[in-house]
């Protein structure tokens, strides 16, 4: 237990940090006390430029862009009380906004609600929410559900889907965005590269819709370059009527720099962050900026940060400084998402991802010494954004992984850890060069890419996998009601083996999928038609080398992301079937599906199936249902084709908040989950359905074959904080992350149970079932500990703390 | 239920004639040794400590043990038990002097409140495997296979030949945790070959309050921790002695100066102390047993750094360092 006091000091250390600069932690202070709030200005910019009839013969392309450069261009720019890096994504310090060309209409229909919302309040003033409400007629014919589907019908049965999300949620119709954008080209080369590379490009054709695309790309970067302009005029301004010398310096460093970038390439380190942060709050402004990735920074701010530094130009103190302050702004943004977002993506993230460590192009460990920066920052800002993500291989650097394993500790999520090794060999199998795969990045939650190249839409779409098992048991509909939502198969009356029950699941997967692909594709093609996406485009490779757009395949990769949601679920239902109905025979299939329909009231028919084994035990019986169920959607997302930028559907295996969000919509299930329960995140084992402790465990989650998730899987694994945060504990758990990567592992991140945890699993035992404890060298099951003795635990960890 | 005291207090310790059991197989343990381990639990002790963690492991037999918070009370077990042995309104359900461990109880049991304690080491290929399962996570880490109990050198046969099958297998530490009261010369011939570590529990210095609160003398426990501590300045086998803290009882200064001072003349440079855990207090009843002595009410609750402190002190003053898990 001591392990919480340790804990409960280390959190108070990092709030008084000397190790992050004072003007960094002054940054974040300024920026965690502020309110979080809803900002009208681009959507209101955006039906501006749209309204104005001036505009309204322009082609799509150009209308995008010069969408995008009004709103650079008029948009409010404020830079704040010691910031060493510009740049605001909204008039407010930290702020969320809408789209209503795209899935905007819904939270825009909800603006009234926003502050006083139970979830994710957003302050808005009565003022702005008229102003917001009142553009919704202007949209209402121009959003995604109504031009990406034949008439008013189709697209009302769209939105509508969308909103209750039972079957699946097309992500994808809120933007395709998931990108990681080529940074190290605007750095290098900046706008007016960019432009000139196009001019060349010009030249050479006469394909007019070529040309249509490059004129758009060309204003997209005029808006780009002018936006660091207005930066530095804001600068000037500042200092010119700032009293304190020093701050005054900073300022017209800050307007020389923004003078500079990003409309031309970066000379420095300083200049490099600069330039990155203004082209990625420039993406927010064209389409869905959240899950907008900044990628290896380790990797491509190198060369500055070693030039400057041998130049004599730059400390390291000073560049985790530049850092630090760039981590903090991508705070300042968060999503503006109406209910069913709040629901499905909940936590007011926005998925910037930046990925850590990991191999250069030819294999060989790429760890310098930004890595260790970056880790050191994860460490101490431990902020929503960005989320870290470390890229982990045989060759990692002991000190790395230590340090890796060491910040897996303290208040707030740890990095998530990336097996090189498997990841790579998925990529190349899917039809990356090896070259590219080995360069990865993470995307939104934990989806592997080639950054700068790669529009992989990983985020297109999650599926609700279990749905289907009760979809079998009552021939396509859901128990208790009429509408038949699934296939129609055969009444379980009909089902005499389990190759009954199984044929039946498969054609209810096939069934969901074929609809969710309808859906989806209509959705890329009115991306395609009604979005495209010029300035994300020029920083994607491929677009601009052929005169097209990513929204239409221009980009050298193309994807497209389905996740299966509540497969532990799945695969321990049919697991839970075969063994009860199937082997033992204490219950007929017909009876089971009674108990389901009621629920589950019969006690002991609850507890039967609660006590067969689930996955995550190491036990075969019921491991082979989870490796069956992930090959099984693996290869009918693989059949599902080509989308329509030319690549394949790939699966994943992650579900941000959606395995509550799905959960809360099906009914009692095999495995004894009763209705409205949530179902496990990710990959994960079901809540307490793993018994037989972490190495058990990881046993199971090494059978699975993870190359067949190519676009990402996430394992959430549970720990006791104190059982691991002594040296011995750090040590061994460094060993659990090894084996289970050396065998195939792709990804984890761990979950430290602190003592708000304990108090929660005593006063809702149902949350934590198995919550492993550590008191004295002694492990228990909390739940299996008395509530006077529980009180006691509680009493000496908060104590403690 | 308890072995006869005046029986295994000699240097001949009784092992069991029939079947030896085991009643739990603890994996990713991270406190039975250095990195991650499977601990084995054998049942049967030759001490009857009243505070004992694991009161199930102090019979040699086989036990029922029924978990109240588990029960849905359901029934099925009462129609299963031949022998009238269960009965739903009487609190605990078990009349265990009807009891004739037949188990057909836990066989229908839906909940798993009913659970058989003891499972026969007799196929230890079997077992062995079980304990192999971790093998890589023993091999990165450092780990292996820790034997503890109740005393697991009550059952040399089956622990030496453990010891081997795995070693067979893959090359992985073995540690064993005893509470010293073993055959000696048995301990050296079959088990001590294959042994890496032992973690030796010294209890109280004076053999009288040994007698009271753990049920024997403590003689034969010290001459064997003089034996085992000249191995370890001798060979490559490692000695850790630990000292579990009972407030009032084993943590009083006198005790633990005595048995500090017994340590230094023995050549020790570490040992650990085990702070007192009470959650043992939750355990009791599942198996019908009631403590044996009241050893107060501090026993229910964990013991302050500043205790720990006093109790560290007392061997850091005598130039032995102390590992303690707080």
């Amino acid at each position: 237990m001591n392990a919480l006091v340790k804990l409960a000091d280390r959190e108070m250390a990092v709030e008084t940090s000397m190790e992050v600069s004072n003007r960094v932690e002054r940054l974040k202070k300024a920026v965690q006390a502020e309110t979080n709030g809803a900002c009208i200005e681009r959507p209101m910019l955006w039906t501006k430029y749209h309204r104005n009839k001036a505009n309204s013969d322009k082609t799509t392309n150009v209308k995008m862009a010069e969408a995008v450069r009004y709103v650079l261009n008029n948009k409010t720019v404020r830079i704040y009380d010691d910031e060493l890096i510009v740049g605001n994504f909204t008039s407010k310090r930290v702020a969320g906004f809408c789209y209503p060309e795209l899935s905007g209409l819904e939270p825009m229909s909800q603006v009234f609600n926003m502050p006083s919302r139970k979830v994710n309040p957003l302050e808005i003033s009565l003022k702005d929410r008229f102003k917001l409400f009142s553009q919704i007629p202007f949209w209402l014919n121009k959003n995604t559900a109504t031009l990406a589907f034949d008439g008013m019908k189709e697209g009302m049965r769209f939105a509508k889907e969308q909103s209750e999300a039972l079957q699946y949620q097309i992500y994808e119709a809120g933007g395709i965005s998931h990108i990681a954008p080529n940074y190290e080209k605007i750095i290098n080369v900046g706008a007016q590269g960019i432009i000139e590379e196009v001019e060349a490009l010009e030249s050479e054709t006469d394909d007019s819709e070529k040309l249509d695309f490059y004129k758009a790309v060309k204003i997209s970067m005029k808006g780009m370059a002018e936006f660091g302009d207005r930066y530095a005029a804001e600068a000037s301004k500042m200092a010119s009527v700032e009293t304190d010398p020093v701050r005054k310096q900073e300022l017209l460093e800050i307007a020389s720099i923004c003078a500079r970038v990003p409309r031309f390439g970066a000379t420095s380190f300083y200049e490099a962050v600069q330039s990155m942060t203004l082209a990625h709050i420039c993406i927010f402004m064209e389409t869905l900026g959240e899950t907008t990735c900044p990628g290896r920074i380790d990797q491509f701010l190198n060369p500055f940060y070693e030039k400057d530094v041998a130049a004599g130009n730059i400390s390291r103190e000073r560049a985790k400084e530049i850092l630090g302050a760039f981590c903090v702004k991508l705070c300042e943004t968060i999503p503006m998402h109406g209910e069913v977002g709040t629901s499905t993506l909940g936590g007011l993230t926005s998925w910037e991802v930046v990925t850590i460590g990991g191999q250069d192009k030819d294999g060989n460990d790429a760890t310098n010494e930004l890595s260790f920066v970056l880790l050191e920052l994860a460490d101490e800002l431990r902020m929503r954004q960005p989320n870290f993500h470390v890229r982990i291989h045989k060759n990692t650097p002991k000190a790395f992984y230590d340090e890796v394993i060491r910040i897996n500790f303290g208040p707030g999520s740890a990095p998530a850890m990336y097996n090189d090794e498997t990841i790579i060999e998925s990529m190349t199998d899917i039809g990356y060069s090896l070259e590219d795969a080995r360069n990865y990045v993470a995307i939104g939650c934990v989806e592997p890419t080639a950054p700068g190249k790669t529009l992989a839409s990983t985020d297109a779409a999650m599926y609700n996998m279990p749905l289907a098992i009760e979809l079998l048991l009552n021939e396509g509909r859901q128990f208790g009601s009429k509408k038949q939502i699934g296939a129609k198969t055969p009444p379980v009356s009909e089902m005499k083996t389990m190759d009954d029950v199984v044929a039946a699941y498969d054609t209810q997967v096939k069934h969901q999928l074929g609809k969710l692909r309808r859906d989806l594709e209509a959705v890329e093609k009115f991306h395609a038609k009604h979005h495209p996406t010029p300035l994300s485009s020029a920083l994607l490779e491929g677009c601009v080398e052929t005169g097209v757009c990513s929204t239409k395949g221009g980009a050298v990769y193309n994807f497209s992301g389905i996740q299966g949601c509540g497969m532990a679920a799945t695969a321990d239902s049919l697991r839970c079937i075969e063994k009860a109905v199937f082997e033992d025979g204490w219950i007929s299939l017909e009876g089971l599906v009674d108990q389901l329909k009621d629920d589950i009231s019969d006690e002991k028919v609850f507890t039967k199936l609660n006590a067969i084994d689930k996955f995550g035990n190491d036990i075969p019986e019921a491991d082979k249902w989870m490796i069956w169920v992930g090959e099984h959607y693996a290869d009918n997302i693989k059949a599902l084709g080509k989308n329509t930028r030319g690549g394949n559907y790939n699966a994943g295996v992650y579900s941000n908040t959606s395995h509550t969000h799905f959960g809360g919509l099906v009914n009692a299930l095999p495995n004894g989950r009763r209705a409205g329960e949530t179902f496990a995140s990710g990959f994960a084992p079901e809540n307490g359905a793993d018994k037989r402790g972490t190495t058990a465990l990881l046993n199971s989650m090494n059978k699975i074959n993870y190359k067949n998730f190519a676009n990402g899987i996430n394992f959430n694994i549970k720990l006791d904080a104190s059982s691991y945060e002594c040296d011995d504990g750090k040590s061994a758990l460094g060993s659990l992350y090894k084996v289970f990567f050396k065998r195939g592992g792709m990804q984890v991140q761990a979950n430290m149970l602190d003592p708000k945890i304990l108090i929660e699993a005593r006063d809702n035992p149902e949350l934590h079932p198995n919550l492993l404890i550590r008191v004295s060298g002694y492990s228990a099951y909390f739940n299996d500990l008395s509530p006077k003795m529980q009180d006691e635990v509680i009493s000496r960890s908060s104590n403690a703390a | 239920m308890r072995p006869d005291a005046s029986l295994i207090n000699s240097i001949n310790v009784t092992e069991p004639r029939k079947a030896s059991l085991y009643f739990d197989v603890k994996r990713n343990s991270l406190d039975d040794g250095p990195g991650i381990r499977s601990v084995v639990f054998f049942k049967g002790c030759p001490l009857s400590c009243t505070w004992c963690q694991n009161p199930e492991s102090i019979n040699t037999g086989y036990e029922l043990s029924f978990d109240a918070e588990k029960c849905i009370e359901c029934g099925d077990c009462v129609s299963a038990c031949p022998e009238q042995a269960i009965d739903l309104t009487v609190p605990g359900h078990i009349l265990r002097d009807k009891c004739t461990q037949c188990f057909k109880c836990v066989d229908v049991c839906p909940s798993g409140a009913l659970e058989q304690i003891g499972r026969p080491t007799n196929d230890l290929e079997a077992l062995a495997e079980e304990v192999l399962e971790d093998a890589d996570f023993f091999e990165m880490s450092g780990g292996g296979l820790t034997v503890s109990g109740g005393e697991a050198l009550m059952q040399m046969d089956s622990v030496g030949e453990l010891f081997q099958l795995v070693k067979r297998k893959r090359d992985i530490h073995t540690l064993i945790q005893t509470a010293g009261l073993f055959n000696f010369s048995r301990f050296e011939s079959l088990v001590l070959p294959h042994t890496n570590t032992i973690y030796f529990d010294l209890k109280l210095i004076n053999s009288d309050d040994h007698l009271t609160y753990c049920g024997v003398k403590n003689e034969p426990i010290i001459e064997n921790f003089k034996k085992v501590q000249a191995l370890a300045l001798t060979t490559d086998l490692e000695v850790l002695p630990r000292v579990p803290l009972i407030p009032g009882v084993t943590d009083t200064d006198e005790n633990l100066s005595g048995i500090a001072d017994l340590m230094k003349e023995n050549g020790v440079k570490k040992m650990q102390i085990l702070p007192y855990n009470p959650i043992w207090l939750d355990k009791l009843p599942r198996f019908g047993g009631t403590k044996r002595l009241d050893i107060g009410e501090q026993t229910a609750k964990f013991m302050s750094d500043a205790e720990l402190d006093r109790c560290t002190e007392i061997f850091e003053s005598r130039g032995i360092s102390v590992h303690c898990h707080r």
